[in-house]
């Protein structure tokens, strides 16, 4: 038997799977093959080891926290989840829309139709000039005689 | 004043057998406990809770290593089980039902966000696993055992999440091939398979780890 033969036939042959057969081959190879013998003895001690690992008892309060958290949990249908997903997308969405349209609307009402009318709806020229006789004409003004400057 | 001792000898004795029965799930009536949770008895799932939540809770132990992570894993596998248990069929395993579940949980804790894994040595995370040591063991032979073990803890660490979950399942949980295939949803040949070479990996990585000392 070839080492590559041997290889496969470890794992098995530590759980019992192998045929009488097989494991006459194996062993008699272990014998001869002091590589494949350490390998094999490796495993073994892997197994037994892990075999031994001690298990873990849960927490004294474990079922009382899920129990808790339980109560708070209602069963869900199965498309709520997905629905709650594809909601939140569809609001921003018709928030946009909205926008967009409101837009539409009152930059056709203004007069302002040589625009093209997406980019009217966010466009500032849509508002009035800022009256010359308030903080903000004013304001503006300063700042046109400064620029001349 | 006789009676009333004769009362506190005995009042701890149903706490026992509620224990005893609860220890042991297989003589317990799992199946009669599902049927009752979907005719609505939430003390039903409690019951199963506390039937299985010590294989639950150590399987996520072996798998994660982190007593806090188990615990998390542990309570999320069982609110799932939660939510599910309804359209579970009798003619299936609840065990291997639960396992599926808490192995998934485990696993998807596993694929944790990238940068979390950057600030977080390999060490950090890990916790001392006992092995039970036969006594008859020599000194020397027990310091031997010790040490792979310690080596063996460290290289579970290092094998792929895939191959962690099967050799726990069979050597550490005590799972059959075809449980395994069943809790995985895999074939028995997909099993043998990986076990065999996570073994393989265990031994190259205990090789280094040893190496490196």
């Amino acid at each position: 038997m070839k080492c590559t033969k041997a290889h496969k036939l470890m794992s098995a042959s530590l759980d019992g799977e192998l045929s009488v057969s097989e494991q006459e081959l194996l062993a008699a190879h272990l014998k001869q093959c002091v590589a494949c013998g350490k390998e094999y003895h490796a495993f073994q001690e892997m197994h037994r080891l892990l075999r031994h690992a001690q298990p873990f008892s849960a927490p004294p309060y474990l079922a009382s926290r899920i129990m808790a958290r339980l109560d708070t949990v209602e069963t869900q249908p199965f498309f709520a989840p997905l629905w709650a997903n594809f909601a939140e997308a569809l609001v921003i969405l018709m928030v946009i829309g909205i926008g967009v349209v409101s837009g539409n609307l009152i930059s056709n009402s203004m007069g302002l139709r040589n625009f093209d009318n997406g980019v009217a709806s966010m466009s500032l020229e849509i508002f009035d000039a800022t009256p010359p006789e308030s903080l903000g004409g004013a304001y503006l003004a300063m700042l046109e005689v400064s620029n001349e400057k | 004043m006789i009676f009333d001792s004769f009362r506190s000898q005995f009042k701890y004795i149903p706490e026992a057998i509620e224990l005893l029965l609860w220890s042991n799930p297989v003589s317990h009536d799992t199946p009669h406990l599902i049927a009752k949770f979907k005719e609505g008895d939430k003390a039903a799932f409690e019951r199963l809770v506390r039937l299985y939540q010590d294989r639950v809770y150590s399987l996520c132990r072996h798998l994660l290593s982190n007593a806090h992570e188990a615990e998390d894993a542990a309570q999320d596998s069982f609110i799932k089980a939660y939510r599910n248990l309804r359209h579970f069929t009798p003619d299936a395993s609840f065990y291997t039902w639960l396992y599926r579940i808490t192995v998934n949980t485990c696993l998807d804790y596993k694929k944790r966000p990238f940068f979390s894994s950057l600030f977080m040595r390999s060490s950090d995370n890990e916790e001392f696993q006992a092995w039970e040591l036969p006594d008859e063991l020599s000194p020397e032979r027990l310091y031997e055992s010790k040490q792979m073990g310690q080596a063996l803890q460290r290289a579970l660490q290092k094998i792929s999440p895939k191959l962690k979950v099967v050799i726990v399942l069979k050597e550490m949980e005590g799972l059959t091939y075809e449980e395994i295939a069943e809790v995985l949803d895999v074939s028995m040949g997909t099993v043998k398979s990986r076990i065999s070479r996570a073994r393989e990996e265990l031994f190259v990585a205990m090789k280094k780890i040893t190496e490196q000392k």
